[in-house]
């Protein structure tokens, strides 16, 4: 019966990448969840050094990236839904991927990414020796109601868990505690501050960099091999990127919603980090959605805040309302370049070290001009 | 002169950037040197006729579903008839999709389901049910010639008859005879996707699916709001080479 399913599983990944229909990483496992409700419980303790399973609003994909390297640069044979597909459907393709027709895994350990409503079902199909938990973004998902619900949620599948399992959780969201409740395993805290950044990246990354550490701890990983490890880590893209163009330092943070740009903001203005131009660029392409309105939810007075004294660029498609949002946050229009075209925005940059704000189609463009060709 | 904001559900009909009216009605009023005072009237607000008479600009949002529902029993069970008082009564308010559809007699949810509204607006909204397409898009469209007319209006107005913004909405929403509507679509779906009206303009209230925030690319509708609000005639200019530039970018802009 397993060979049929996984022989699907991998016949239709292939077709559906190879035609590039997309959905490769969650159709076959969407459908076997349809016929087989329960086959994701098939691989409870099938990985012979366990599962981790990530989750929380932001970071999950950068550390759950992070927690595979490191035990890889340590020689595990690890699993992982590289794809970012991080539903049940996702998570159950990836494991039918990664075992043999006869239903054996082949690695050692499997590390997913969880979307934050559905943990409570993968935990409890998957009882995870290690689980993750980073963050829940209280401004995006308290205008529903839904932080305390997830909680609960969160809380009550971790009192299910068996005495030798983990749970590693961010110390400085105290509202995360409260989920350990009525856990019997053991609970580890980490906390960004005590690890000490040495690039752009490792800054803007020093949260999952320390659960993932915390996490490889866990496995028996020796700190000193894990920090050299995480030097050969390539970033996603434009999530903490550094990219030297002409000599001149470019540094890209992802910026497309409300709670990303928020976010960014925060760090850069709790780092005190200091940049003398600053490029924000703003498209309305189809991945970006044709409505930029979500701009005056970024927290009007952390821009102003962060504006100040800066060499302010602002570029992109919508870079008329991407202006007109600094000025109604109380910008200083005076020291402010608009420049429509972003490839002349980042060709006209003069000081050494530039940081870009862009969404996501105008990243992918900046990251074409910096790197000189196509990358999609 | 102060502008007094009566700011409903802040928490809760805050979808799509709308609270960026506000933030921009205050900007506007504060490089004039107009005082302002923002209220925020949440669901646990005790809301009062003394508290009403304070506001001179009244605004509500849109939300999501459930936000939607919360506010819609606490309008009925406690705040609609203040709210319907300080409209029939020539106050000013400006309320967005969500909002502008509570405010009319009845909303025909996608599951036939009927939620009855305030009846302040004569208008009502149904939804065509959930395989109907949504409207969503960029709409540009030309202001009520009559709105226009406003000696109000005209005072402030350096950008012309067109307005600029974007809608998302499922519930198609249609105006009795008797009402007028807010602005004629030349672009996008408006209120109905059948006869080009947008939104509903009552007294010296407006209902509008544009969000954008509809008043960071309309800065005479801005302005317009804040000489009703204040029972002036005239505005000291504002330098508004960005926003009007972004207005008439927007014209451009595809559905």
């Amino acid at each position: 019966m397993y060979w049929a399913l996984a022989t699907f599983a991998k016949l239709t990944k292939f077709i559906l990448n190879t035609l590039k229909i997309g959905y490769g990483y969650t159709f076959p496992g969407f459908l076997i969840l349809k016929l087989f409700p329960n086959s994701l419980g098939y691989y409870k303790n099938l990985f012979p050094k366990g599962v981790i399973l990530i989750s929380g609003t932001n970071g999950k994909t950068t550390t759950a990236k992070l927690i595979t390297h490191l035990l890889k640069e340590s020689g595990f044979t690890v699993t992982h839904n590289t794809s970012g597909a991080n539903l049940p459907s996702g998570i159950l393709t990836h494991l039918l991927l990664s075992t043999n027709v006869w239903g054996r895994v082949q690695s050692d350990v499997a590390v997913f990414e969880v979307d934050e409503f559905h943990l409570p079902a993968l935990v409890k199909a998957l009882s995870p020796e290690v689980l993750v938990l980073l963050n829940l973004s209280r401004d995006q998902l308290d205008r529903y109601g839904e932080v305390d619900t997830i909680l609960s949620k969160w809380q009550k599948c971790l009192a299910g868990l068996p005495a030798t399992s983990h749970a590693v959780i961010d110390a400085t969201q105290n509202y995360l505690h409260s989920v350990t409740a009525n856990f019997a395993g053991t609970v580890t805290y980490f906390e960004a501050a005590t690890f000490k950044p040495r690039s752009f990246f490792e800054q803007f990354s020093a949260s999952n960099i320390a659960a993932a550490l915390t996490c490889g701890a866990l496995f028996g990983l020796a700190e000193d091999v894990m920090l050299d490890s995480l030097l050969t880590i390539k970033p996603a893209f434009g999530r903490g990127e550094t990219i030297t163009y002409q000599g001149k330092s470019y540094h890209i943070l992802l910026a497309k919603n409300p709670a990303s740009f928020n976010y960014n903001l925060s760090f850069l203005l709790s780092t005190k980090s200091t940049f003398d131009q600053v490029i924000f660029a703003l498209n309305d392409n189809i991945p970006d959605g044709r409505d930029v309105s979500w701009i005056y939810d970024i927290d009007a007075k952390a821009l102003r805040q962060f504006c100040e004294g800066k060499h302010i660029v602002v570029s992109g498609i919508r870079y008329l309302d991407m202006a007109l949002r600094l000025d109604y946050a109380g910008v200083d229009m005076t020291n402010l370049s608009l420049i429509s075209d972003i490839q002349k925005a980042v060709a006209g940059v003069r000081a050494d070290n530039c940081l870009v704000l862009p969404n996501y189609s105008a990243m992918l463009e900046v990251r074409k001009i910096l790197q000189g060709r196509k990358i999609l | 002169m102060k502008l007094t904001i009566g700011y409903f559900y802040p928490e809760l009909l805050n979808l799509y950037g709308d609270n960026g009216n506000v933030e921009i009605l205050c900007a506007r009023s504060a490089r004039r040197n107009i005082d302002i005072e923002l209220i925020p009237i949440s669901l646990i607000t005790k809301l009062t006729s003394e508290l009403m008479h304070k506001f001179n600009f009244v605004f509500m949002g849109g939300g999501p579903d459930a936000a939607q529902k919360d506010v819609y029993h606490d309008l009925v069970t406690a705040k609609g008839d203040y709210l319907r008082d300080y409209i029939d009564n020539g106050g000013v308010g400006l309320f967005i999709c969500g909002s502008f559809q509570l405010l009319g007699k009845y909303y025909k949810a996608a599951d036939g389901s009927v939620l009855e509204g305030l009846s302040i607006f004569d208008a009502y909204t149904e939804h065509p049910g959930d395989n109907a397409r949504r409207c969503i898009g960029n709409v540009v469209c030309y202001l009520n010639e009559h709105l226009l007319a406003d000696p109000v209006f005209q005072a402030v107005n350096h950008v012309g008859d067109t307005l600029a913004g974007f809608e998302n909405h499922g519930g198609r929403t249609f105006l009795e005879s008797s009402a007028h509507s807010f602005a004629r679509v030349a672009k996008g779906y408006g209120n109905n996707h059948a006869d080009a009206s947008e939104g509903i303009w009552y007294k010296n209230a407006i209902g509008t699916y544009l969000h954008g925030p509809v008043l960071a690319r309309n800065p005479h509708l801005a302005d317009y709001f804040i000489c009703k609000s204040l029972n002036v005639s005239e505005l000291a200019p504002l330098d508004d080479e960005l926003s009007t530039k972004a207005h008439f970018m927007s014209l451009r802009l595809k559905q």
